[in-house]
């Protein structure tokens, strides 16, 4: 009975937690990281741009940076290909 | 004392009537219309980025979307539907609850969710034609510019009359200058930045209360309190565009984390306070019913009533929210519930609290200021009593600041992406730079602020507001009869708010439209314009909100016609329903 009543317990503290969380701090969270996004984007830009004929920087650069932008590859191009429409930039 | 006299009655019938819109209607509507399928993959999983398309647990992003969610409306609006008494307001509360508000944020998010995540433009453009898509653009240039007029008349008049809350505001800035630095260059842990930022809030709130500086009424025209004439709009204008302007990180984003303390405290003690009233011993002060009629400002009952709670009843921004980013990151189909609609039941709540601190006081001309007054007349004697009453008027006057502040300092970022939108590559496109658009973002609302006519703004507000969410309904109700499923829930609703929020913003228009063409004086306070540049700055003043009235009327009538057609499209059309 106890082990039951500690289990409903916990269940509600941690409820209260994620509450708490996505009240005060996603948003901001999502938005910190929509910031890094953002950077790691132009990032991908430098490292790519002599193949998107935007040549900013040698290619010799370019190679030696290339595994620091591979991981994120795949969001910048899932990104670049998705239409973007003004109702998606609320909060930025 | 009669119990049924006190706002525990107002509060404990509201809450029982949310328990069964939640555990009631809105389960039979998802079970029946939407039938959330657990094992089918949502936006967050097909489209994974980690950045705006990733799964979060139901309890994280109900609290993401009730944040997001709740401003000033459910605050102020009530007071506002007082005009007919306290029983419409509470009706109107309540019978929306149970039947719109709900409705229309669950099913925008559900719409998205069915639809890859898309965001309110992209559906519109879908569901009802491109037409549709250039017009919403087109009404959310002038929605942000009311709800910025709104919400900044709010902070002017309320640190006019409460000048402690702008010096608790400035405490607020530094700590979010000095939380945003800690947590984010210094890596400090979160835990003792929030300690550190809540302990400048409550220096802040001691020092606003024991400083207030100067006294009301001596930085307006006139010098009488609570006009929007006043030189806090100054400081008001800088703060947002610095906010607007800033990179996130360093104004906005801990700001808004730092007020969420004060916020939620706020609506905790509002609610403790309406339940513990027949302890308390206060009383409704208001009369239940005063009429029909309204004022020549508001209007008659229907539809004045129906735009003036705003987000406390139903509100279109939601369902900006809803689309634009909780759809994205929905971990599976049956949280849509407890997210859309639970979200917006405790917004609900909110508005019920707000109607509380409202009605215990004796009736007063209608002001945002009047709100603190309220509350803590309802709070006081569970918190300290008389002598703890001016911190907590001080406390409830930074709670409205800070609910107008952080909204507006996302909207005028939000304004700059559309006014580049709309401009970008013409010969205006000196609108679309980012300084240019941020500035008119702030200064062109107050062109509605010296309107000098509280009602007549929030009503606008209020209509726009409305009549958004009024569209989102009925693209659900096409969305719907394409899927060849029951759409009345939404429908009915949306065809209600579209045809009501329509009359309300042609009734303002010719409230306007009379005061401009026959040099009236829409409220005392206009007097203090008049004095200062002649009825000629009143006229023009009059003149610039039938202008842009028209304007959001027509293109509400063009887009409720674009929807009447869409509706009869999909009707005639034959698509098997989506499994």
């Amino acid at each position: 009975m106890s082990e039951k009543r500690s289990g409903v317990f916990d269940k509600l503290k941690d409820a209260v937690k994620q509450v708490t969380y996505g009240m005060a701090l996603h948003s901001q969270v999502t938005g910190v990281l929509k910031t890094r996004m953002y950077i790691e984007h132009l990032f991908t830009l430098m490292i790519l741009g002599d193949m998107l004929g935007l040549p900013i920087l040698p290619p010799y650069y370019s190679l030696r940076l290339l595994p620091y932008t591979i991981p994120s590859i795949k969001s910048w191009k899932h990104r670049f290909y998705r239409e973007r429409d003004f109702t998606d930039i609320i909060y930025g | 004392m009669a119990i049924h006299n006190t706002p525990f009655t107002l509060v404990a019938v509201g809450l029982l009537i949310y328990a069964l819109a939640y555990w009631g209607y809105s389960k039979a509507i998802d079970r029946k219309i939407w039938q959330p399928d657990p094992a089918r993959p949502t936006p967050a999983h097909m489209y994974t980025d980690g950045v705006e398309f990733f799964p979060v647990g139901r309890y994280v992003l109900y609290g993401f979307q009730f944040n997001s969610i709740a401003a000033l409306g459910p605050i102020l609006g009530p007071g506002i539907a007082l005009i007919f008494g306290w029983l419409p307001a509470f009706l109107w509360i309540i019978f929306a609850a149970l039947l719109i508000g709900w409705v229309q944020d669950y099913s925008a998010l559900f719409l998205s969710v069915r639809n890859e995540g898309k965001s309110f433009g992209p559906l519109a453009y879908e569901l009802i034609g491109p037409t549709a898509r250039k017009l919403l653009l087109g009404f959310l240039l002038f929605y942000f510019l009311l709800i910025n007029a709104a919400f900044i008349y709010v902070v002017a008049v309320v640190i006019d009359v409460f000048p402690s809350s702008f010096w608790t505001l400035l405490f607020l800035v530094a700590a979010s200058f000095i939380t945003g630095h800690l947590i984010f260059n210094v890596r400090m842990n979160i835990l003792a930045v929030t300690a550190l930022a809540i302990a400048l809030l409550v220096v802040g709130i001691i020092v606003g209360t024991l400083f207030a500086w100067p006294p009301p009424g001596s930085l307006t025209l006139g010098g009488k309190p609570g006009s929007p004439y006043t030189l806090w709009l100054v400081p008001i204008v800088i703060l947002l565009l610095l906010g607007a302007l800033l990179p996130l990180p360093r104004l906005i984003t801990p700001m808004n984390y730092i007020a969420y303390y004060p916020v939620i405290v706020a609506i905790i003690a509002l609610a403790v306070g309406a339940l513990a009233s027949p302890l308390t011993g206060i009383e409704l002060a208001v009369p239940a019913f005063k009429g029909f009629e309204g004022t020549f400002s508001s209007g008659p009952l229907w539809p004045a009533l129906f735009v003036s709670i705003a987000c406390g009843a139903i509100s279109g921004w939601h369902s900006l929210i809803s689309t634009g980013i909780s759809s994205r990151q929905l971990d599976v189909e049956t949280d849509a519930r407890p997210v859309g609609a639970g979200a917006m039941l405790t917004e609900n709540t909110v508005g019920l609290t707000s109607l509380a601190a409202w009605v215990v006081l004796a009736p007063v001309s209608v002001s945002p200021d009047t709100f603190p007054q309220g509350a803590t007349k309802l709070v006081a004697p569970i918190a300290g009593g008389e002598a703890a009453a001016p911190f907590i008027s001080t406390f409830f006057s930074i709670y409205m600041v800070f609910m107008a502040i952080t909204i507006m300092t996302i909207l005028g970022r939000y304004w700059r992406v559309v006014m580049a939108e709309v401009f970008g590559g013409t010969s205006l496109s000196i609108l679309g730079n980012k300084y240019v658009a941020s500035v008119l973002g702030f200064v062109l609302p107050i062109a509605f602020v010296l309107t000098g006519s509280w009602i007549n703004i929030w009503l606008y507000f209020g209509g726009t507001n409305q009549l958004l969410a009024g569209f989102a309904l009925t693209i659900v109700a096409v969305y719907l009869l394409q899927q060849r499923k029951p759409s009345s829930y939404s429908l009915i609703p949306g065809i209600f708010m579209m045809i009501t929020t329509l009359a309300a913003i042609a009734y303002q228009v010719y409230v306007f439209f009379v005061a401009t063409t026959q040099a009236m004086l829409l409220h005392p306070t206009q007097n203090i314009l008049k004095e200062a540049a002649g009825i000629g700055a009143v006229q023009a003043i009059n003149g610039f909100s039938v202008v842009v009235g028209v304007i959001m009327f027509i293109l509400g009538i063009v887009m409720f016609a674009l929807l009447l057609k869409a509706l009869s499209r999909a009707k005639a059309a034959a698509v098997k329903p989506a499994q």
